[in-house]
């Protein structure tokens, strides 16, 4: 019972630019360091604990409290799941997609939070994403997807070319 | 803005759209902090991760990364072996620097490399004559040598490098049908019913082992301890160091064909159709494994599941702390003479032609391999691949899998030549034959097959 009482208690997540989120706790522990940091507090104090997220915009947070909302009855992987999963890059559901399906600086923000805020399934969600971006590209298609200038040498290039001529062999 | 927008024209619109979704896009690869990149790549299988690794220098970097490519490396492999006793058997004597550069690509490039070359029939071949036109009974090979064995009354130690024979044991007085190597120390047993124990570094016997009043046909080392199988129907433990006959165990009321040891227990399998399990300890028998109704051939046993091959055609898979036969496997129709098990996969080569996958942990057969056009002479799986040898002459791959026949790597085309023995690893494969040539004579030979070569 305590431990229901916990998760639905209120935490403010103040955004870099000022902007202040009511969520519940169970919302707010998806993410690992703000698990950490509320159990660092301690629970003495009746006042709605708020914390501060130096490294998240107020957009950025706003959609991984979306995120966390949506997935927060979600089972968590054990170890050995974890460990025996395919890194299969098919496997994301309809929302998830639709989530991170914006533009690419978003994608880029939601990476860095997921990351500094310790959430994993959105980390993996993200980085598959963008990895999906690059799957199945030669490496000119992939220049264009993200818009990267080709810097390396005509020698270099050829050097290159021969270090991965194996994999492109039968 | 707004009113900006407004002017310009729709060629403008779509020059500044184009314009915004470049501006909109991220290197995310050379933006992202270190370990965030390489765990993003992490979700790249290798192919990918070759082609990232042509975009730009960053991203070289960071596709190149031996984080990734030794997890690659352990993938492809199954993870079941130390990574770095990898290098050495796929780098053999030009040992790429692994520990600092980026060598677990190399590494890599060089695994896939080579286990295509075992599916398109890419090696170099070294074909040696070995025990003239008699039977090669007993083959192995490690870093340095391989040994054979025969029933011309000799082992032979050869070189793994050219094939040149390098010395030449003699002293039995029979065949030796069976044999044991262990680091430089080979045990053999003969029809002559000695044991003899030799130094491969001088290429002594050290010490003969009597006792035994027919012919020795198995033998099974564990540390110390050596325990050797008769047709006098009794097993016997030596101590290899002291050269003292520790227990003779008796019970079996037929030759004894097959031994296997894990340190603690004896398992026999015998031509009374029985099996038996000895503690060896106190030589005492445990357990008395009654149900072949013909006698047994092939024993395996991993120190928790016993299978057994029998004349009777079954296979039978036995728990070796209650005795229990938990299951019969039936299928072939043949003696069942050889047999490997590992983990829950039990592959069997038949008298019947064909070889068949088995799940010993549900009794169930997963496949049945059939392409060989006689006898199957001769097996090994590891994790991807079967290879078997055949009384047809031929070296066949399949996939461990889907069963399926990969390719016939190596056919001998005189008829009348006969593959015996063959041993494998990820690089290299020594095959013992039987050469039949044109005018109807026999020739023993060790041919050698290296994988670990540049496509062609």
């Amino acid at each position: 019972m305590a431990e229901e009482n916990n998760d639905n208690s209120l935490v403010k997540l103040c955004s870099s630019d000022d902007r202040e989120f009511e969520v519940t706790s169970k919302v707010a522990k998806m993410s690992v360091t703000i698990k950490n940091m509320l159990e660092d507090l301690g629970l003495e104090s009746e006042d709605v604990p708020t914390i501060p997220l130096p490294n998240v915009s107020s957009v950025i947070l706003e959609m991984v409290i979306k995120y966390c909302t949506h997935h927060q009855d979600d089972v968590v992987p054990t170890q050995e799941d974890e460990a025996t999963r395919e890194r299969a890059l098919e496997d994301i559901d309809p929302w998830d997609q639709k989530f991170v399906g914006g533009d690419q600086g978003t994608l880029f923000e939601l990476i860095l939070a997921a990351n500094y805020l310790d959430i994993k399934s959105l980390l993996d969600l993200t980085c598959k994403t963008v990895a999906n971006m690059i799957k199945g590209k030669d490496a000119e298609e992939i220049r264009k997807t993200f818009n990267i200038k080709n810097d390396f040498t005509k020698e270099e290039e050829e050097q290159v070319r021969k270090e991965n001529e194996w994999c492109e062999e039968k | 803005l707004n009113a900006l927008l407004q002017v310009l024209e729709g060629k403008q619109l779509r020059w500044m759209e184009q314009r915004l979704r470049d501006m909109m896009k991220r290197d995310f690869i050379s933006l992202m902090p270190h370990e965030l990149a390489l765990y993003l790549l992490s979700f790249l299988d290798e192919k990918s991760l070759c082609r990232a690794s042509a975009v730009s220098r960053n991203w070289h970097k960071f596709a190149c990364d031996d984080v990734l490519w030794k997890m690659a490396c352990e993938r492809v492999l199954n993870a079941t072996r130390d990574p770095y006793a990898l290098c050495k058997e796929f780098d053999g004597f030009t040992r790429i620097n692994i520990r600092n550069g980026t060598g677990w690509k190399k590494l890599y490039a060089k695994i896939t490399r080579i286990q295509n070359n075992w599916l398109n029939g890419h090696y170099r071949l070294n074909e040696v004559r070995g025990h003239d036109n008699h039977v090669i009974t007993y083959l192995m090979y490690d870093d340095e040598k391989i040994v054979s064995a025969s029933d011309d009354h000799s082992i032979k130690i050869w070189s793994i490098q050219d094939g040149k024979c390098i010395s030449t044991l003699r002293g039995h007085k029979g065949g030796v049908w069976s044999c044991q190597v262990a680091g430089n120390i080979v045990v053999s047993g003969s029809t002559d019913r000695m044991i003899k124990i030799w130094d491969l570094v001088t290429g002594k016997c050290t010490a003969t082992l009597e006792g035994h009043v027919s012919t020795v046909r198995c033998l099974c080392l564990v540390g110390n301890i050596l325990v050797s199988g008769s047709r006098d129907k009794t097993l016997r433990l030596w101590d290899i160091k002291t050269h003292i006959c520790l227990h003779t165990l008796r019970g079996h009321t037929e030759a004894v064909r097959s031994v296997q040891f894990d340190g603690r227990r004896v398992v026999s399998g015998s031509y009374d159709h029985t099996l038996r399990i000895w503690d060896s300890a106190s030589g005492r028998c445990l357990h008395t494994l009654v149900g072949h109704t013909n006698k047994i051939y092939s024993v395996e046993f991993d120190g928790a599941h016993i299978a057994s091959g029998s004349l009777d055609t079954t296979i039978r898979v036995w728990n070796v702390e209650t005795g229990a036969c938990l299951f019969v496997l039936q299928g072939h129709s043949l003696l069942v003479g050889l047999m490997q098990l590992r983990g829950d996969l039990l592959v069997t080569g038949n008298a019947d032609k064909t070889l068949r996958v088995w799940n010993i942990t549900t009794g169930e057969c997963v496949h049945v391999l059939e392409g060989h056009t006689e006898a199957v002479t001769c097996v090994q799986f590891d994790s991807k691949k079967i290879v078997s040898g055949s009384i047809d002459g031929s070296i066949r791959i399949w996939d461990l899998a889907s069963g399926q026949l990969r390719r016939c790597v190596f056919a001998l085309e005189t008829s009348g030549s006969v593959v015996w023995k063959l041993q494998f690893s990820d690089t290299k494969m020594i095959v013992a034959v039987r050469k039949r040539f044109e005018n109807g004579e026999d020739e023993a030979r060790l041919i050698m097959f290296d994988f670990d070569i540049d496509p062609p």
